[in-house]
């Protein structure tokens, strides 16, 4: 199997924005290796991507919550022909329902490093994923849900 | 297994380094030397932590620096006879694909008598770090760090900062 390439993960970093933009759970869970791990841009410790998966599906993927991220420009490491690191600025933003209110939270500036591993079935998937937040979140109340 | 013994001594054993997998313990020892060498101001031994391509992404720092320019901030910051440092790490995950291992912790970070950029001093404290650091076995036996995004997940207090 040929080693990973930069466009290749360009591809599955937009991939997996357009998945969370477009709540297609099946897409989101399949961007992820069965042992990934996460740190959420607010957690204290990692979690495993399936409940991660879970818990954006139960807030966002209703038809009122959606999340989204415009995605700045992509560095990429390739330090193993099966391996590629990922790292970016976005501005990244939720919308979900918090006490009856429709809350839109703001991450204008932050940081996401996505660890790939290519799959035996060929598939490049996040194994390890770090989202952090430079400046504080944005909050507004977007009316009643 | 036949090995191919080119009589290179890596890590006091002989065999090709190529062919010597990373076990989850060696990391361990890597990140709790990295914070050893941030803690004693061992400028030479933190230096040495990094692989030369590597890049690094701070907790307020809006992009990804060379983590040359990343250890020249921090000694510049952090490293003064006057400052003090207290780290503990918690529990250190460790995921290995191939000759690359990826750590994950949260930290407890907190120093005084740090300079700002401005060069004005601060106090640091980050109750809630968060590091991941990919480390890959280089060809002479040593991990060294490829990539490392260290965030806080709480914003700072008035009059501190947490920048790392």
């Amino acid at each position: 199997m040929d080693g990973v390439t930069v466009e290749q993960v360009h591809a599955a970093v937009h991939r997996y924005w357009d998945a969370l933009a477009t709540k297609a759970k099946d897409r989101l869970t399949a961007s992820y290796a069965s042992d990934a791990i996460v740190f959420v841009a607010d957690s204290r410790r990692t979690e495993p991507a399936r409940l991660v998966v879970e818990r954006r599906n139960r807030e966002f993927f209703n038809p009122k919550g959606s999340v989204g991220a415009e995605v700045g420009a992509i560095e990429v490491q390739i330090p193993d022909p099966e391996v590629a690191i990922a790292t970016y600025s976005c501005h990244f933003y939720t919308i979900s329902i918090k006490q009856d209110k429709l809350l839109r939270v703001d991450l204008p500036v932050a940081l996401a490093t996505q660890i790939f591993r290519r799959d035996a079935d060929g598939a490049l998937r996040i194994i390890h994923e770090h989202l952090g937040s430079v400046r504080e979140p944005i909050m507004s109340i977007l009316g009643p849900a | 297994m036949t090995f191919v013994i080119k009589g290179i001594s890596c890590a006091g054993d002989i065999l090709p380094c190529k062919m010597r997998s990373i076990l989850p313990d060696q990391v361990r020892t890597e990140v709790h030397k990295f914070w050893k060498a941030f803690t004693s101001k061992s400028k030479a031994e933190f230096e040495e932590m990094y692989l030369p391509s590597a890049t690094v992404f701070s907790s307020i720092v809006p992009r990804s620096e060379s983590a040359r320019l990343a250890v020249a901030r921090r000694v510049r910051q952090f490293f003064d006879p006057k400052s003090t440092i207290q780290i503990d790490v918690g529990g250190i995950d460790v995921q290995l694909v191939n000759n690359i291992a990826i750590a994950t912790y949260p930290f407890w970070f907190k120093g005084t008598h740090f300079k700002c950029r401005d060069g004005s001093p601060v106090e640091h404290q980050i109750p809630f770090g968060r590091g991941t650091q990919v480390f890959r076995l280089n060809d002479d036996g040593h991990l060294r760090i490829l990539h490392e995004h260290f965030s806080s997940s709480e914003t700072a207090q008035p009059g501190t900062t947490v920048e790392i």
